[in-house]
């Protein structure tokens, strides 16, 4: 459309006429602003007559003050402008009736041109839009609630817990939305309980669901919002706060299943409109999100803090090297579970507790395990608990028995600690439940039994929740049976080890005895040889030794009938050569001797022997030098069992050593003792001794530290005592001297 | 008793060294003295002579000196015998005087030691002779005053 065109006067005029017939108001106004027509329309719009309005300047009157300068700024552009007149053509302000109302009206406004061409002024068509901007409004506001709703529901997602999602609810409900009062229910078992609140406090904080009455209630089991203008006229109405009129009640619905109920009141009647029920219905919806998004984060909080205290726990149970150590990490674990009593006991092959030691718990106090080691059950009963009768209570590892039940009522009456769940904790748990399994080897032994009670959710079993206890409940089979087998291990480890120690030390033994055998076997080989040999040598020796004593003999015989005649003094010589003869004739006798001695078979024949006299017979046949004094300390009637020629070779033998150990004199002392069932005989010189060295040695034959020894004496010595059934022992100090003991047994 | 005539000795052993040195020293001191080298030779010097005193070796080439010793025992029971070892043992001494021997000696012995045996055992023999002789003059002495008592 063309609204540059202008409308002459005359065109005007012709038709004002018909102006006052249409619907719509129209305004002519001069250049000052001055009303020129109105036509009647306009008159009622305005409840003015037209000479009221006629000649008046339209700004000053008509127009409310809040618009008036902006309004005359536009009227100068259309009239002033070609771009005024193209812009404002459509233009939408109120006008101010009598009344003092305003009222909207959409304005079409054109030029008119005088008679001269000359612009008179504007005519202005307008439609009374009143009605419609009331509406525009209210729209907008409802948009602008939702909006609201919308930004809100983006805030009620950050709440970290339901109680934060039911304040920040009553919180959008009064604050944002407008609302009076504003409630959130919940419903807990069977009761709704107000969680929170705006405005005045409610007189009843919860209701049964059971009852009759109440718009909350109502909305629960109907499932829709349920509306109340007009409270005092409704029968359903039960009064929770104080001077309500109006109540309005949507329920919560979270997966398919009441949750709760957004309650609003007013104490104004007919206050809730159908947009309050849309707001309230939406509020309830993101409510929902909100809820089960929390729901759903709580859950899997949850399951992650199970999953991290499982490995937490896996990890602290790896690391305890000690099995009961390893089990008590078990059950404070499943207690982390939500489990506020855990009863782990070990037990034998007859299924019995061997001590208060091997019951492991968690939250238990010490009066309580007392009281489960002094109120045990027999192995018997647990051996029926866990066998084929109890199998459809199998859940998983576990066994699970409710209270309800005919069977558990009759096996587990007593020795039951009370629970620790008051009722309200309970959801479909009973405090009586029980809830068992074994612990159970690879190879199908049973070690042990674990118990748990009051579930801190309040609720029973299921498969899924017991999953994670299946897994210490393994947890702790594995530690038994690795404990046993470390056990097993180290017991065997103990016992090879002490297999390798013994057989160490017998194949020491038995090298050494083996040596020793060997040494023995060589030095009876040797000696049996020299036996031999001296036998015979000896037996020949002694016939030329005796042909030369003869001679000797016989030469000195010579020398005496001799020596008279010739020189007495080289007589004197020859006989003192001859002694040296005969003397070395004696020695080498009595090396044959020996020899002869210690290569034949000692055979004895003891009779009772008079020591006191036996060793005067001895000395008798020593020459004892003038500077050792021998003393004799026998008590009288001391007698020996011995072979008396036999024992006689050993008195001589160790009584002429002890002399040859005191070149420089000294004393030798020969005492007696009892022994036990032993005698004992001393000889205890003052000579040189013996270094340590070689005392372990003298015994040994052929071993000698003198010029002229075979080394045989006191070997032989130590023969003939070992053939009295004797020993022989010698101890010494070097410069202090040596002690040589002979015990023998007394015969009887 | 009498004056006694030269005592006459017999010495057994298997030394001829032994034998000859021994003979020497023995007739030095005036005895009569036969020497044989084994038991048999012995044994037979003892049947046909007198000996009033044998010196026996206890080991002979063909005979043990005990079983010698016995068996002239046998014989002659009268005869001194001393026996002459090598090896002492109690149970050889025993065994020997039990066999008659009136004296055992170790190898080697002293010559005076073996001198003074000799002396003393043919002493002893004396002395048994003339206890014999003295019995024998008794027992006449009373055949005698019988005979006289008959008449």
């Amino acid at each position: 459309m063309e609204f540059e065109e202008t409308f002459s006067f005359e065109e005007f005029e012709a038709i004002r006429k018909y102006l006052d017939l249409i619907g719509a108001i129209v305004v002519v106004l001069d250049l000052k602003g001055d009303v020129r027509f109105i036509n009647s329309f306009g008159c009622s719009l305005l409840e003015y007559d037209s000479n009221e309005v006629i000649g008046r300047n339209w700004f000053e009157n008509f127009i409310p003050s809040r618009i008036r300068r902006e309004l005359k700024e536009v009227f100068s552009k259309i009239i002033s402008t070609n771009e005024g007149v193209k812009k404002y053509h459509y233009y939408e302000s109120p006008i101010l009736t009598k009344s003092g109302k305003e009222r909207a009206i959409a304005w079409n406004n054109i030029l008119i041109e005088s008679r001269d061409g000359q612009i008179f002024g504007t005519l202005s068509t307008g439609i009374d839009i009143t009605e419609r901007v009331k509406v525009d409004a209210m729209e907008k506001a409802f948009e602008e609630k939702l909006s609201i709703l919308n930004y809100f529901a983006s805030t009620l997602n950050t709440a970290k817990s339901l109680d934060e999602v039911y304040e920040y609810v009553v919180d959008g409900l009064t604050k944002a939305l407008g609302f009076e009062y504003a409630m959130f229910l919940v419903i807990e078992k069977d009761r709704l309980k107000v969680k929170a609140y705006r405005g005045l406090k409610p007189i009843i904080k919860e209701m049964s669901l059971n009852s009759q009455k109440g718009l909350t209630v109502k909305a629960v089991k109907t499932l829709r919002t349920v509306i109340s203008n007009d409270t005092w006229n409704d029968k359903d109405y039960i009064e929770g706060v104080k001077g309500v009129r109006s109540e309005l009640s949507t329920p919560v619905i979270v997966n398919d299943t009441v949750y709760g109920v957004i309650d609003v009141q007013s104490r104004k009647v007919n206050a809730f409109s159908n947009e309050d029920v849309k707001l309230v219905e939406i509020l309830a919806t993101h409510t929902s999100t909100a809820i089960s998004n929390i729901e759903r984060q709580t859950s899997l909080e949850k399951q992650y803090r199970q999953l991290s205290s499982l490995m937490q726990f896996s990890i602290e149970i790896i690391r305890t090297s000690d099995v009961r150590a390893r089990l008590q990490k078990v059950v404070e674990a499943i207690e982390s579970l939500g489990w506020r009593r855990v009863v782990l006991s070990l037990r034998d092959e007859n299924l019995e507790i061997r001590s208060p030691e091997d019951i492991i718990t968690a939250g238990l106090s010490e009066d309580e395990r007392r009281f489960l080691w002094e109120n045990r059950t027999s192995g018997k009963i647990w051996r029926e608990r866990l066998s084929a009768k109890f199998n459809r209570y199998k859940v998983g590892q576990f066994y699970y028995i409710p209270y309800e039940d005919q069977l558990a009522q009759e096996y587990f009456t007593g020795s039951v600690l009370d629970s620790r769940l008051s009722p309200e904790e309970t959801v479909d748990w009973h405090p009586q439940d029980l809830l068992y399994a074994p612990l159970t080897l690879l190879d199908g032994r049973i070690v042990g039994i674990l118990s748990v009670d009051d579930p801190v959710d309040g609720k029973r079993p299921t498969k899924y929740s017991l999953a994670p206890l299946e897994l210490f409940l393994n947890y702790a089979a594995i530690a038994i049976e690795n404990a046993q087998l470390i056990q097993k291990l180290e017991a065997a480890q103990k016992r090879l080890k002490e297999y390798a120690d013994e057989l160490e030390v017998k194949v020491n033994e038995r090298t050494k005895e083996l040596v020793e055998a060997q040494e023995k076997l060589l030095r009876s080989e040797r000696l049996a040889t020299i036996g031999e040999v001296a036998a015979s040598v000896g037996h020949d020796l002694r016939n030329p030794l005796q042909v030369i004593l003869y001679e000797c003999f016989a030469l000195e015989n010579l020398l005496e009938n001799i020596s008279r005649e010739y020189d007495s003094k080289s007589g004197a010589m020859v006989k003192q050569h001859l002694q040296r003869i005969r003397e070395q004739i004696n020695y080498m006798n009595k090396i044959v001797s020996d020899l002869q001695d210690y290569g034949r078979k000692i055979t004895i024949k003891t009779i009772k022997v008079d020591l006191n006299n036996f060793v005067k017979n001895v000395l008798s046949t020593i020459k004892v030098p003038e500077n050792i004094k021998v003393i004799v300390d026998v008590p009288i009637e001391f007698t020996l069992d011995i072979d008396p020629e036999m024992m006689k070779r050993v008195f001589v033998n160790i009584i002429t050593n002890a002399i040859q150990a005191m070149p420089e004199g000294g004393t030798l002392t020969i005492y007696s003792r009892v022994e036990g069932d032993k005698k004992a005989v001393y000889f205890r010189d003052t000579g040189v001794g013996i270094p340590k060295e070689n005392l372990d040695k003298i015994f040994h034959p052929l071993f000698t530290t003198k010029a002229k020894g075979t080394g045989l004496g006191l070997a032989v010595c130590k023969r003939i005592v070992e053939a009295h059934e004797g020993t022989i022992e010698v101890e010494s100090e070097v410069g202090k001297g040596t002690v040589f003991k002979i015990k023998v047994p007394i015969k009887s | 008793m009498g004056v006694r005539e030269k005592a006459r000795i017999l010495v057994v052993d298997d030394d001829i060294d032994i034998l000859q040195s021994l003979k020497e020293i023995l007739e030095t001191k005036g005895y009569d003295v036969e020497v044989a080298e084994s038991a048999q030779k012995g044994l037979e010097l003892a049947k046909k002579r007198f000996f009033n005193l044998a010196i026996l070796g206890i080991k002979l080439p063909d005979m043990e000196g005990t079983e010698l010793l016995a068996k002239i025992h046998k014989e002659k029971p009268q005869m001194m015998k001393v026996m002459l070892t090598g090896y002492p043992s109690l149970d050889n001494a025993v065994q020997a005087l039990n066999l008659g021997a009136d004296a055992y000696l170790m190898k080697p012995v002293n010559p005076e030691e073996l001198l003074k045996v000799v002396e003393e055992k043919l002493k002893e023999q004396l002395e048994a002779e003339s206890m014999t002789e003295e019995k024998v003059a008794e027992w006449i002495e009373r055949r005698i005053q019988r005979l006289e008592q008959q008449k």
